[in-house]
């Protein structure tokens, strides 16, 4: 009896060490493919409240990859409320980002708190902590299953792999982000992230449409579903230009007050 | 009828075997009234990559601002709509901003509709008349180099970390008739911006003619009330760079804090009495005349901001040097240093939930805090009231400091801004308070117990950029005076509480547009 108690437990190690060794192979997999340096796009950002009413956000965005993550510049154009703000991150290695808001109608910049990371980017599904570039030493990595398909016709004929990741960093406000990663590009469409406070899903993101440009896969059209408010949040890019070597200066306090 | 159960079988069958077809999710189809294509693009000439990815070289902004309120006084002198604070108006912003490349044209003015502008305004800013002003708001041509950032024109500017009370924001005027929370009045000014490193930068600004605040009362004429002195006179500054302001900020930032130091030659918001006695000698040495002058002040400035975890904290102070010579001079206010120390904090879900608090202060050391003690009857009724010296000093200290807003050595308080929203942010409610408290002041006539300034308000969004607002403007100040024994409302002369005959309750009816075009 003993024995097979040993046998069944060497087994579940076994297959644990193995389900962990696939799921750190998926996740290097989707970590090692390019990333554009640098990304322009026009984006219109629809907020959608419980009862279907929709708020529309529109603003452009850059992105650039540093050795130290990802620097974004958005500028709000619509509505007006808010038009003109600029919000700038500049990230530091092992250090929170440096964000700062430029207040048209204030004049004034503001070096905001980067800590709350759970804080809704412009009352949107996005958290701040989401926009946040990820690298692959930033969760642990176990397999579920392969061969998966996702109930959405923008996923027909994908075939995906089940991946469990759970953050190293304390600050992340998901207990673990379940991820389904395409068997044929490796990119992962589908985010289930769970509530740290209760571990009950908190919001799903999947990357309805995804293309290729300059050989990088970048998606153009996200949905956020947060599934303890009822609300979601539509992020479409137009006129997306990638590797176009972006202006330094964009990314710095000086281009918030031109 | 077996048919018919048969065939509502069947079509039963075929709905449930087509549902599970149907019940797939499109998430794609939420995307359909958003661009079918990305338009991505990955072929452009490296120039015109690189252009783009800067930015567009071409932006227009068309906008406007149109903004209703109406007034309902609360406090003891009701339909008191005898000024710009209370008066119900309509007032619009327009604006057309232009970008092509590094030059930018900002061009901003405001056409205002009000009851108070039926019989025009001062003269000193805005063109009025029939119940319209026209002003000119920011109207300014900019350069933007690399490195650099040249303005010139009519501009608004904004410097200090802290939340509305600025110690080192002193370059544009105020129009103080619109209520504690006055509006900036743009100056013209020639702005230049060396951004040196990615971490520091240097401002130097020029102000050739720098015109006055805008107060809700005449100075001149409560000094013609207070002093039964009918020659009192304003001095205009004259068009001469000897009115000029000048000045200078060095900007530090980094991700550990953000800290500059300021420096501005600048001319007092407030007016110097200059007063001249008559000869005395045999008859009491009354004034002859007063001269309400613009004074020189530099001022120091130094603020620093920095983030610790999810909060925000800055100092901001500045000290104001007037061209007092001593503790013996009274024919100048004394200098004052002011100073902020705050911080701030999202505390719910989004940006909506906001709270900050703020101590306040502002010292004046050598503060002249026996001006009312020092001159009893017995002694005004004496020899000393044909002593041209000694009444000129007497004149000066009840007036010279008291026209400065300097009416204590020490004033301490507190302000609080706190934010929070329902139903998706169609409610916002907010609470803007400001308590104040002096010491070091002369107690003769009065105790003060301090002004309150409350701003409570709800913002109602039923869509983007429309808001109702509806909120009220409330001033307090307590006092009690010698020989009693209650304490009642100053509504005269603390800084806060002369506010107060226009505590109301208003209504604001706003609605914001913008049209971009880029190319």
């Amino acid at each position: 009896m003993k024995r097979q108690i040993l046998a069944g437990l060497c087994i579940a190690l076994a297959a644990s060490a193995f389900a962990d060794a696939k799921g750190d192979e998926i996740a290097k997999a989707y970590f090692g493919l390019s990333k554009a340096a640098d990304t322009n796009a026009n984006a219109t950002m629809t907020l959608i409240d419980k009862s279907g009413g929709k708020k529309i956000r529109k603003l452009e965005i850059n992105y650039r990859e540093t050795p130290a993550g990802k620097d974004a510049y958005l500028v709000f154009s619509t509505p007006a409320d808010v038009a003109g703000t600029k919000f700038l991150t500049i990230s530091h290695k092992g250090a929170d980002s440096e964000q700062r808001l430029y207040l048209p109608a204030l004049k004034k910049t503001r070096k905001i708190s980067s800590s709350g990371k759970d804080g809704a980017f412009v009352n949107s599904d996005f958290y701040f902590y989401d926009l946040e570039d990820r690298q692959l030493e930033d969760n642990t990595y176990t397999f579920i299953a392969g061969d998966l398909t996702i109930a959405d016709k923008a996923f027909d004929g994908m075939k995906f792999d089940k991946v469990e990741m759970k953050p190293v960093d304390a600050s992340s406000p998901y207990s673990k982000t379940v991820a389904y990663a395409n068997q044929a590009d490796h990119f992962i469409y589908k985010l289930e992230c769970y509530d740290k406070k209760d571990g009950s899903l908190l919001k799903t993101f999947l990357f309805v449409k995804v293309e290729t440009l300059k050989g990088h896969l970048v998606p153009t059209q996200t949905l956020v579903s947060n599934s303890k408010t009822g609300t979601k949040t539509l992020l479409a890019l137009e006129d997306v230009k990638v590797d176009v070597g972006a202006n330094a200066e964009l990314f710095s306090e000086k281009n918030l007050e031109k | 009828m077996k048919l018919a159960n048969k065939a509502l079988l069947l079509a039963a069958l075929g709905v449930a075997i087509a549902a599970p077809s149907f019940a797939q999710d499109d998430s794609s189809a939420l995307f359909a009234d958003q661009p079918a294509d990305s338009g991505a693009s990955a072929a452009k000439t490296p120039a015109a990559a690189q252009s783009a990815a800067s930015g567009s070289d071409f932006t227009l902004r068309l906008s406007g601002d149109h903004e209703f309120d109406y007034h309902f006084p609360v406090y003891s002198s009701p339909y008191n709509y005898n000024g710009p604070m209370t008066s119900p108006a309509f007032t619009n912003d327009l604006g057309v901003e232009l970008q092509d490349g590094q030059i930018k044209l900002v061009s901003h003015w405001a056409l205002d509709l009000s009851p108070e502008y039926a019989t025009g305004n001062d003269g000193e800013y805005g063109i009025g008349g029939g119940g319209a002003l026209m002003k000119p708001l920011e109207n300014y041509i900019s350069w933007n180099p690399s490195a650099f950032k040249l303005a010139f024109g009519y501009q608004v500017f904004s410097w200090g970390v802290a939340d509305k009370v600025n110690p080192t924001d002193n370059l544009n005027p105020r129009d103080f008739t619109v209520g504690w929370n006055a509006d900036k009045i743009p100056v013209l000014a020639a702005d230049a911006n060396w951004y040196a490193t990615d971490n520091l930068s240097v401002e130097a600004v020029f102000l050739p003619y720098k015109q006055a605040s805008i107060y809700p009362v005449d100075f001149k004429d409560e000094l013609v009330s207070k002093l039964s002195c009918s020659n009192v006179n304003y001095s205009s500054l004259a068009y001469d760079p000897g009115s000029a302001v000048a000045g200078g900020k060095l900007n530090y930032h980094s991700s550990a804090v953000d800290f500059s130091l300021s420096y501005l030659y600048d001319i007092d918001a407030f007016y110097t009495p200059e007063i001249t006695t008559t000869a005395g000698m045999t008859s009491v040495a009354g004034i002859s005349s007063i001269s309400l002058d613009r004074r020189r002040i530099q001022r120091f400035g130094a603020d620093a901001k920095t983030t610790v975890g999810k909060f925000g904290i800055w100092f901001e102070g500045c000290y104001n040097l007037t061209d007092n010579s001593g503790s013996s001079d009274y024919s100048v206010r004394d200098s004052n240093l002011a100073y902020v120390l705050g911080c701030d904090t999202n505390y719910g879900p989004n940006d909506s939930f906001y709270a900050n608090i703020q101590y306040i202060g502002t010292w004046i050391p050598g503060y002249d805090s026996s001006s009312v003690s020092d001159y009893p009857l017995s002694a005004l009724y004496s020899a000393n009231a044909y002593n041209p010296a000694y009444m000129l000093k007497f004149y000066e200290r009840q007036t010279v400091s008291l026209l400065g807003l300097e009416t204590e050595g020490l004033l301490q308080g507190v302000t609080l801004n706190l934010k929070w929203e329902f139903l998706d942010g169609l409610l916002t409610p907010q609470v803007t308070a400001i308590y104040t408290v002096p010491f070091q002041y002369d107690t003769t006539n009065a105790t003060r117990y301090g002004d309150l300034g409350l701003n409570p308000e709800v913002d109602l969004k039923p869509v983007d950029s429309f808001h109702i607002k509806l909120g009220a403007d409330l001033a307090y100040a307590w006092v009690k005076n010698a020989g009693s024994d209650s304490v009642s409302l100053n509504t005269s002369t603390d800084k806060i509480g002369s506010y107060s005959p226009y505590n109301n309750v208003y209504l604001t009816v706003l609605y914001k547009w913008n049209y971009d075009l880029k190319k």
